[in-house]
């Protein structure tokens, strides 16, 4: 159910009735967002609802051992019954596998019990350590298999072969369930925030279960801590006016930079990509660029849709894309493109692994590191794992530069700041460009084929320059009204003359210029 | 005075928004204008207003649509009923690429047609009885009721992929043990809304004019065909075809479309209707554009060999013929053929009924003489 389809908004509006029927009565409210980012994921593949059921009750239990406290019987109670709703879905018609299904769920459930029974029984210290331990043990499994057993697997036989060895292993056809990588993070994030005392354990069940599936968010993220959107749901919302307009005009803009920018461009980047080729060099760079603005309108438009949502609930979801093509260097992008991710790893990978406290050389290596376990985060391939090297190299190259701390002490104004910022973006957006070859190709060949036919340096004016501008120029022109006002969220302190006019071009655009088919999110392959 | 004063912004808003929707269209996203002018006829089906004269805008073409005194899509008069002795006449039944939409006159498929046949020494007049969104049952329709009387040598009927769909939607035959019974109902989609709009001032302006009306009405109509296919449990069947098959990249037929025995019992009513009046009958294939150098055959996707039926298509000449430079089809209104792609058309056909010698006997050399005389014609201005 994809947020730009007649099928959401009447799911929503359905959603909206219930909810604003129960602003006095916050458990129930909960409940009904609960239930409803429940039915919101059983739309995209119902067999994988009872497996966001089942790593909830986990990250539950794992949560409360991880404050220190003594697990409650109720809470056990509870967690397990959670459970047991989870394995009934498998009861449903045309799902395969319910006999296995049950059993692992039992084996599950006798290990939580167990696990509890154990964990009870020692010092809150011991307690917080292996509940935080199991938590993430089990949720890196759950990600594991689902994400990266084929590839590692494939890469394993692959290694065998050159060495000559015939590994024999048999492939799993494992499916990925949609969004794992997103709310895994957010339960990891969850568990380990906990352990360190930023947030307190949630004791309540269907309060934690609306927060890991909160349907807005629950696919593509941002990947929300517990410390913002957990508590949120402590407080009775407020639906208001003010939260409906501008959560509107939010979903109105990010939809537009994904049905009529990103849907719109994607054809001149998939051909390009399909086969790079028989291309011309103006082809190759217009589909580079058409990727890198394609990417950008298609997953900050998820984000923009998705905070638009959770507003107009009377909730706030973060930032996660602050105008990323204008930084001036990588640590800037990062700061500025999916901001959710890059802090997470940030707060969980890079600074647990020692940040930059142990030297230079260590600083390096943990930016590596980070860099390249974020590309792997994307998907179980080399491209990706080149995309997050190559980033990894650029921090690195950047750094040993000094680019930041040198900008740091120049003057932020005037004419020649402007000329040295311009030049450094354009510096940083060719890097960017060159990172989303990596990221897009189908595989390194794909990227050497790629760069020789750019290099050829012929074809540059029958390229489709006019269709890319078509499309880009108007997200150039609030991008860079967003930049002179220091607004992302500008539109409701415009004129209401001018509101009316942006609001006018967004709907008309959404209903003439929009491809005829709704197109995914590409983050929703992640 | 509160609530009149919103009112009043409510609607000056729309207002407002109306006339932003026309100047945004017309700037970002021009539509193609392209009017039909249909009514509904004595017989329960549509038909083309008498005396009318259109005009059809698209980003590619800037065209004056006429129909004359009997609804067909010409730019001089109707004949005489009675045919002269010698004069040879051939039908044209089907939907609008037969009445040559997106097209002036000289250049559609029927007087195309019409010059083809006096070039090849058989001249006869071509009578467009077609109907801009007609399918085969309402074709049967006009050639029992409106061709008759015209006592055509020929019919050509076109096929075109929307027809299954049409037939089973239209509810004006059905299969009754394997026999093709009309219904006796009537077929009139639309036509009391637009009739009653055509009678309101600035109505015709706006269809001929207003990018946003046309948009909008395009809009409503898809939803509408969707829906009612929804209804029908056949939703594919609105965007056939849709699956192709990968060896030979030919679509196939959408699950649902239409029913292949009604397609074939309404082409053989059609046949034998034709014979009845005392005509040959040809079955024309309209092609299914792909992309400019491809097309499929909509006879060979939904109805395959047809023993018994003449039929043409023009599929191999267009292939013959494609080139990345050149457009047989219009790509940016309705996807009706171009001047070229009338031209086309109208060949293979001419060719066809040349080859099967149906003009040979129908005239003398008086008659001949008469006909392209009248194909000379001056075009009423």
């Amino acid at each position: 159910m994809l947020f730009q389809t007649p099928q959401f908004f009447a799911f929503f509006a359905i959603v909206m009735l219930f909810y604003a029927a129960t602003m006095r009565r916050l458990r129930l409210q909960n409940a009904i967002v609960m239930v409803a980012s429940y039915v919101f994921y059983a739309f995209w593949d119902l067999r994988f609802l009872s497996l966001i059921i089942t790593a909830t009750a986990v990250a539950f239990i794992a949560g409360i051992g991880a404050s220190g406290a003594r697990i409650e019987n109720r809470q056990l109670r509870n967690a397990l019954l959670f459970l047991g709703a989870g394995s009934a879905i498998s009861f449903v018609p045309g799902l395969p596998g319910t006999a296995p299904y049950l059993g692992a769920c039992a084996a599950l459930g006798v290990a939580i019990f167990g696990f509890v029974a154990v964990v009870n029984r020692t010092t809150p210290e011991r307690r917080q350590q292996a509940s935080v331990v199991a938590g993430v043990v089990f949720n890196l499994a759950l990600l594991g298999f689902f994400k990266y057993f084929n590839f590692f697997a494939d890469s394993l036989s692959d290694l065998g072969r050159l060495l000559g060895a015939e590994l024999g292993y048999v492939t799993l056809k494992v499916v990925l369930p949609v969004g794992i990588s997103f709310f895994t993070f957010q339960k990891l994030a969850y568990i380990i925030d906990v352990k360190r005392g930023r947030v307190e354990a949630s004791t309540d069940l269907i309060k934690f279960g609306a927060f890991v599936a909160y349907f807005p968010q629950l696919v593509a993220g941002p990947i929300e801590r517990a410390g913002h959107l957990l508590r949120q749901f402590d407080v009775p919302r407020q639906l208001t006016w003010h939260g409906f307009a501008t959560g509107a005009a939010l979903f109105l803009w990010g939809m537009y930079k994904k049905v009529v920018v990103a849907d719109n461009i994607s054809p001149i980047a998939n051909r390009v990509f399909d086969a790079p080729g028989s291309m011309t060099s103006g082809e190759l760079l217009v589909g580079l660029l058409a990727f890198t603005f394609q990417i950008f309108c298609d997953f900050s438009g998820y984000s923009d849709m998705a905070r638009g949502l959770a507003r107009i609930m009377g909730l706030d979801l973060m930032i996660n894309f602050n105008i990323p093509y204008v930084s001036r260097t990588p640590s800037e992008f990062w700061e500025r493109w999916h901001i959710s991710l890059s802090s997470w790893l940030r707060d969980y990978l890079y600074i647990p692994l020692g940040g930059n406290r142990g030297g230079p050389l260590l600083t390096y290596r943990n930016l590596f590191l980070t860099m390249l376990l974020g590309g792997l985060w994307h998907g179980a391939s080399w491209t990706f794992v080149a995309w997050g090297a190559f980033h990894g190299g650029i921090l690195i190259a950047y750094r040993l530069l000094n680019v930041d701390r040198w900008l740091a002490a120049q003057p932020p104004h005037g004419a020649s700041a402007a000329l040295r910022d311009a030049g450094l973006i354009a510096i940083m957006f060719m890097l960017t460009m060159f990172g989303w070859l990596l990221f897009r190709a189908a595989d390194l060949a794909t990227v050497g084929a790629f760069m020789a036919g750019l290099a050829q340096g012929e074809g540059w004016a029958a390229a489709p320059w006019a269709t890319l501008g078509f499309y880009v120029a108007p997200l150039l022109v609030v991008q860079a009204w967003q930049l002179w006002v220091r607004d992302l969220e500008f539109l409701p302190r415009l004129p209401a003359f001018a509101r009316l006019n942006v609001a006018l071009f967004l709907v008309f655009s959404l209903v003439f210029l929009a491809p005829t088919a709704p197109s995914a999110f590409i983050y929703f392959d992640f | 005075m509160r609530p009149l004063r919103t009112l009043g912004i409510g609607i000056a808003i729309i207002g407002y928004a109306l006339v932003f929707g026309e100047f945004f269209l017309r700037g970002f996203a021009p539509q193609p204008l392209v009017p039909r002018y249909v009514t509904g006829g004595p017989d329960g089906i549509r038909a083309n207003i008498a005396n009318v004269a259109f005009r059809q805008t698209t980003p590619e073409v800037d065209v004056v649509v006429r129909y004359n005194d009997h609804g067909m899509r010409d730019d001089r008069p109707a004949p005489p009923l009675a045919k002269a002795p010698g004069e040879c006449r051939v039908a044209l039944v089907g939907d609008s690429y037969f009445v040559g939409f997106e097209s002036d006159f000289p250049h559609a498929f029927g007087k195309q047609l019409e010059d083809r046949l006096a070039a090849a020494r058989t001249p006869a007049r071509v009578l467009d009885f077609a109907v801009s969104g007609f399918g085969t049952a309402e074709d049967l329709i006009v050639i029992q009721r409106r061709v008759a009387a015209w006592r055509p040598d020929v019919v050509i009927m076109s096929w075109h992929a929307s027809d299954p769909d049409d037939n089973v939607r239209s509810q004006l035959f059905r299969l009754v043990d394997g026999r093709l019974q009309p219904t006796g109902g009537a077929f009139l989609p639309g036509v009391s809304v637009s009739d009653r709009l055509m009678r309101v001032p600035g109505y015709r302006w706006l269809i001929e004019n207003s990018h946003l009306y046309s948009a909008l009405r395009e809009k409503a109509g898809t939803a509408l065909k969707g829906f009612l296919a929804d209804l029908r449990g056949k939703a594919q069947a609105a965007e056939a075809p849709v699956a192709s098959d990968p060896a030979t990249e030919m679509p196939a037929r959408a699950p649902g479309a239409g029913s292949a025995a009604l397609d074939l019992a309404l082409l053989t009513a059609s046949r034998d209707a034709s014979r009845a009046i005392g005509a040959q009958f040809l079955l024309f294939d309209i092609p299914i554009w792909s992309n400019r150098t491809k097309f499929y055959s909509a006879q060979v996707l939904y109805l395959g060999p047809l023993p018994g039926i003449a039929s043409v298509s023009p599929q191999d000449a267009f292939t013959a013929v494609a080139r990345p430079d050149l457009k047989l089809y219009h790509e940016q209104g309705h996807l009706h053929w171009t001047d070229a792609g009338n031209a086309l058309a109208a060949r293979v056909a001419a060719d066809d009924i040349a080859r099967r010698g149906w003009l040979a006997g129908c005239g003398d050399a008086v008659g001949r003489a008469k006909a392209v005389a009248a194909t000379r014609l001056p075009v009423t201005p």
